[in-house]
C-alpha cells in the first residue's frame, strides 16, 4: 500500500450555531508539502473551519485527519503535528514575545534549551529580536502575527493552520511571513490559509478551496482552476458579485 | 462654535445611550451618575444653606471648592478613552485653530452630569452666604469661576497626560485608580470618624479649611465670608486670584494643546531585561515544564495586569483591613484573640479567586488547547493555576496571622487558626477548579472596571458561583472545625498545621481530578463560551 500523500484530510465536517449552519458539510484533501489556500467571502465559513480542523471547536460532524490521525479521537497526536495561527483569538499579551515563546514551549514540554534557541531564532528570523523583551499588549499587529506565527512554528509541525496570517500586516511583515511560510512547504512542511487576497493566494497557493455558505464550491490546483482568467474573475463568479444600479455614484471624480 | 460644541457633546451623549452593544451598562452608568452626582449636590446645597452664615458653613464651603477640583483633576485620567471630548488628537485632521479646540472642549465639558452637579454643588456657596447683599453678590461670582477653574485644570490634566492616557500604560492606571477611588471611600471613612470622635469634626474641619483656604478653589470660596465681614477689597482681591488662576490654566491648556494634538502615543513598554518567563526568584520554587510555564504566567499577569492586581488586593488585603482595623478604630474598640481566625477568610476569598481562571485568561486559552489537553496536561494546568495563587496567598496569610496574634496577642491561636486557614485554601481552590470549568464566563476585555464582570447577567451568576464555592468550603472543612473546637479546643490547634494542609491537599486534589476530566473533555466548549466577548 503507499503511504498517504495527504497531510490533511477533511470529510463531512459540520457546525451549526443555533438555526444557522456556519459549515454545512466540507471536504478538503491537502496534499502533503502543499501551500493551500482557502478563500471566500465573509462569514463563508473559513474560520469555523479552520477552528474545527484545529481541535479548538468542536464539529457536530465530520472527521478531520492529520497526517492520518484523527484530530478528535487522538488530539494528543494530532496537535503534536499541528501549528495554529488563529483569527480573532488573543494571546497571553502582558507576557513578553520571548515569555510567550518560552511558554508555548513549556506547555508543549519541549525541553528549555531547544526553546531558547529555537526562541531565538524565530524571534531574529521574524525581526523581533529588538522587541522580544517588550510585552505582547504593545506590540502592532503585524508584529502579534509574527509572534503567532512564531508561536505556531516553535515546536516545529508538519501542518501549519493559519486564519488570515496577511491580514493588517504590512507590506516588509508580510514579505517576512511569505519568506518563512515558503521555505517551511519546500521542506515538506504544509500550509492551509485563508485569505482574502486573491492575489496573494493566487501567488503563493498550489492549491485552493473556494468556500461559499460553509460548502466548498471549487476546489483544485490553481491553475486548473482559474483557467487562464485571473482567480478574482473565478472567485466573483463562483460566489456571485452584486452588481451596482445604473447611474449610482455618477456624480463621483466628475 | 459654542453652539457647535453644545450640539457636539450632546449628539456624543444621545450616541452613546442609544441602544446597541453596552448600551444598557452605559445607560445604567449615566442614571446611577446622575443619582449619586445630583444627589450629593442637593445633599451640599441643602447642608450649606441649613449652616447659612456659621463658621462651619464657610469652612465646609473651602473643602467642597477644593474636593470638586481635586475631583475634576481626576476624572479625565478615568474618563479618557470614554470621553471622545477629552482627546485634542481625535479632531486633529479638522482645520481648526487652537482656539477652536479650546472652547469645543472647554464649553463641551459644561454639559453633562458632573458639570450640572458641580455647579448646583457650588449654588451652596451661595446658599450658605449670609444675608449681605454684598457676599451674595462676590458668591455669585465666585460659583462660575470655581466651574471654569474645574474644566480648565481638568482639561489642561488631559491634554497634558494625553500621550501617557492614550497608551497602554495609562488605561492601566486609569483601571487601578479608578479601583482604588471605589474603594477609597470605605477605607478613608474610618479613618475619618476616628479623627472626628478625637478631635471633633468641626475642628477638624476648620484645620483643613485653614490650609485649602490658600490655594486657588479655597480663596474663591472664602471671598463671600470676607465680604460679610465688611473686607470687601480683599474679597474682590481673592475672586481676582482666582481669575488669575483660570486665565493661567487657560493659556498653559492652550499651549499644551497644541503638542497634544501633533504627539504620538507614548513608548508604551520599555524593554525589560530579559529573566525569561519564570521570575529568578522563583526559578527553585516553580517545577519546569507546564505547570511551572501556567503558574509563571498567572504570577507575570498578577503584576503586569491592573484588574488582576486589583482583583487580588480587594479579595484579600482589604478584607483584612476591615477585620482588623475598623474594630480597632471603633469606640473602645479592641480586636479579640480569636480574630487570629480571620485568616481562614483569606483563604476563602484567594480560592474564590481561581473560580473563572479560564474567563480571566479570556481566548487566549486556546493556547492551552492548542498544546492539547488530555488529563496529564489538563492536570498540569490547574495545578499551576493553583500554585501561582498558594505562592502569593500562603505569604499573606502567614503575614496576616502574624500580625493579628500580635496586635490581640493571641498567638496561641495561631497554629490553629494557620492550619485550618489552609485546608480551607486547599479545598475552595479545588472547588474553583472545578467551577472554573463548568461555569467559565468572559469578561470584558479592554474594560476600564477592574470589578466589571460583564453584563447580561454575569455579576449574578458570579456571586452565585461564589456562594457555592463557599457551601462547599463550609461543609467539607466543618469536620475540622469541629476538631479544632470539640477535641482539641481552638489555643491548641497545633496539630492542625500538620492535619489542614494534608486534608485540603487531599480534598482539593480530588476536586482537581473531576476539574481535570471536565477541562480535559470540555476544552473546546470552554473556549466557546469565552469567545462570546461581552461589553
Amino acid at each position: 500500500m503507499t503511504p498517504d500523500v495527504r497531510a490533511v484530510q477533511v470529510r463531512g465536517l459540520r457546525k451549526s450555531f443555533g438555526q444557522v449552519a456556519a459549515v454545512a458539510g466540507i471536504d478538503l484533501d491537502v496534499p502533503r508539502g502543499c501551500f493551500f489556500g482557502l478563500v471566500g467571502p465573509n462569514g463563508a465559513g473559513k474560520t469555523t473551519t479552520l477552528s474545527m480542523a484545529t481541535g479548538l471547536l468542536r464539529p457536530d460532524a465530520g472527521t478531520v485527519l492529520v497526517d492520518g490521525v484523527d484530530v478528535w479521537r487522538d488530539p494528543r497526536g494530532a496537535k503534536r503535528r499541528i501549528g495554529v495561527l488563529p483569527e480573532g483569538l488573543r494571546l497571553f499579551e502582558r507576557l513578553s514575545g520571548r515569555e510567550l515563546l518560552e511558554f508555548s514551549g513549556r506547555l508543549r514540554q519541549l525541553p528549555a534549551d531547544v526553546v531558547a534557541q529555537r526562541s531565538g531564532e524565530l524571534l531574529e528570523t521574524f525581526g523581533l529580536a529588538g522587541a522580544g523583551n517588550q510585552l505582547v499588549v504593545d506590540y502592532s499587529t503585524g508584529m502579534r502575527k509574527k509572534v503567532a506565527l512564531a508561536v505556531a512554528l516553535l515546536h516545529n509541525p508538519g501542518v501549519l493552520f493559519l486564519d488570515e496570517p496577511f491580514e493588517a500586516v504590512d507590506p516588509v511583515s508580510a514579505r517576512t511571513i511569505r519568506d518563512v511560510l515558503t521555505r517551511f512547504t519546500s521542506r515538506g512542511g504544509t500550509v492551509v490559509f485563508s485569505s482574502h487576497v486573491m492575489e496573494l493566494v493566487e501567488r503563493l497557493c498550489d492549491e485552493v478551496a473556494i468556500v461559499n455558505g460553509g460548502r466548498v464550491v471549487a476546489a483544485g490546483p490553481v491553475d486548473v482552476l482559474r483557467a487562464g482568467r485571473s482567480l478574482d474573475d473565478v472567485f466573483v463568479d463562483l460566489v456571485g458579485a452584486r452588481g451596482w444600479g445604473v447611474g449610482a455614484l455618477d456624480w463621483l471624480g466628475g | 462654535m459654542i453652539r457647535l460644541a453644545l450640539a457636539l457633546r450632546w449628539a456624543l451623549l444621545c450616541g452613546a445611550l442609544r441602544s446597541g452593544r453596552g448600551s444598557t451598562g452605559r445607560r445604567v452608568g449615566l442614571a446611577g451618575g446622575a443619582v449619586v452626582g445630583l444627589g450629593f449636590a442637593l445633599l451640599a446645597v441643602a447642608g450649606l444653606a441649613s449652616l447659612r452664615g456659621s463658621g462651619i458653613a464657610d469652612d465646609a464651603s473651602v473643602v467642597l471648592f477644593t474636593g470638586l477640583l481635586v475631583g475634576w483633576t481626576i476624572l479625565p485620567i478615568l474618563t479618557f478613552t470614554s470621553d471622545d471630548l477629552l482627546d485634542a488628537s481625535k479632531l486633529a485632521l479638522l482645520p481648526l485653530s487652537t482656539r477652536d479646540v479650546l472652547v469645543l472642549h472647554g464649553v463641551g465639558a459644561l454639559l453633562g452630569v458632573a458639570p450640572i452637579a458641580t455647579l448646583l454643588a457650588c449654588l451652596g456657596l451661595v446658599a450658605a452666604t449670609g444675608d449681605s447683599l454684598a457676599s451674595y453678590g462676590v458668591a455669585v461670582v465666585a460659583v462660575p469661576l470655581e466651574l471654569a477653574l474645574c474644566v480648565a485644570l481638568s482639561r489642561t490634566t488631559a491634554a497634558s497626560l494625553a500621550r501617557l492616557l492614550r497608551s497602554r500604560r495609562g488605561r492601566d492606571l486609569g483601571v487601578a485608580l479608578t479601583a482604588l477611588v471605589a474603594v477609597s471611600g470605605q477605607l478613608v471613612n474610618p479613618l475619618l470618624q476616628r479623627a472626628g470622635r478625637s478631635q471633633g469634626a468641626g475642628h477638624a474641619l476648620h484645620q483643613a479649611a485653614s490650609v485649602l483656604s490658600t490655594l486657588p478653589p479655597g480663596l474663591l470660596a472664602s471671598a463671600p465670608r470676607l465680604a460679610r465681614a465688611g473686607r470687601l477689597p480683599l474679597a474682590a482681591l481673592h475672586l481676582l486670584a482666582g481669575a488669575m488662576a483660570v486665565a493661567a490654566l487657560l493659556a498653559l491648556w492652550a499651549r499644551t494643546l497644541g503638542r497634544a494634538e501633533l504627539s504620538v502615543d507614548a513608548t508604551t513598554s520599555p524593554s525589560r531585561s530579559s529573566t525569561g518567563l519564570i521570575p529568578r526568584l522563583l526559578t527553585w520554587v516553580l517545577p519546569g515544564g507546564r505547570v511551572g510555564a501556567v503558574a509563571a504566567k498567572d504570577l507575570r499577569y498578577l503584576a503586569r495586569d491592573p484588574r488582576r492586581l486589583v482583583q487580588l488586593v480587594t479579595g484579600t488585603v482589604f478584607p483584612a483591613f476591615f477585620v482588623v482595623v475598623v474594630p480597632l478604630l471603633s469606640p473602645g474598640g479592641h480586636l479579640d484573640e480569636v480574630m487570629v481566625f480571620a485568616v481562614c477568610g483569606v483563604a476563602v476569598f484567594a480560592g474564590l479567586g481561581g473560580s473563572n481562571r479560564f474567563g480571566q485568561d479570556g481566548t487566549a486559552t486556546w493556547m492551552l488547547l492548542a498544546a492539547g489537553t488530555d488529563r496529564h496536561a489538563a492536570r498540569r494546568d490547574l495545578l499551576g493555576g493553583d500554585l501561582a495563587l498558594v505562592l502569593v496567598v500562603v505569604p499573606l496569610m502567614v503575614v496576616l496571622g502574624v500580625l493579628l496574634a500580635a496586635v490581640t496577642g493571641g498567638w496561641r491561636y495561631l497554629p490553629g487558626a494557620e492550619g485550618l486557614g489552609l485546608a480551607i485554601l486547599g479545598v475552595s481552590l479545588g472547588a474553583a477548579s472545578v467551577v472554573a470549568v463548568v461555569a467559565p464566563f468572559p469578561l470584558p476585555e479592554g474594560s476600564r472596571n477592574a470589578f466589571s464582570n460583564g453584563g447580561g447577567g454575569q455579576g449574578l451568576l458570579a456571586a452565585a458561583l461564589g456562594f457555592g464555592v463557599l457551601a462547599v468550603v463550609a461543609i467539607t472543612c466543618a469536620p475540622l472545625v469541629a476538631l479544632l473546637v470539640l477535641v482539641l479546643h481552638p489555643d491548641h490547634g497545633a496539630p492542625l498545621l500538620l492535619l489542614g494542609p494534608l486534608y485540603g491537599a487531599a480534598l482539593g486534589a480530588g476536586a482537581r481530578e473531576l476539574a481535570t476530566t471536565l477541562w480535559s473533555e470540555r476544552g473546546p466548549e470552554v473556549l466557546l463560551r469565552l469567545s462570546a466577548r461581552p461589553g
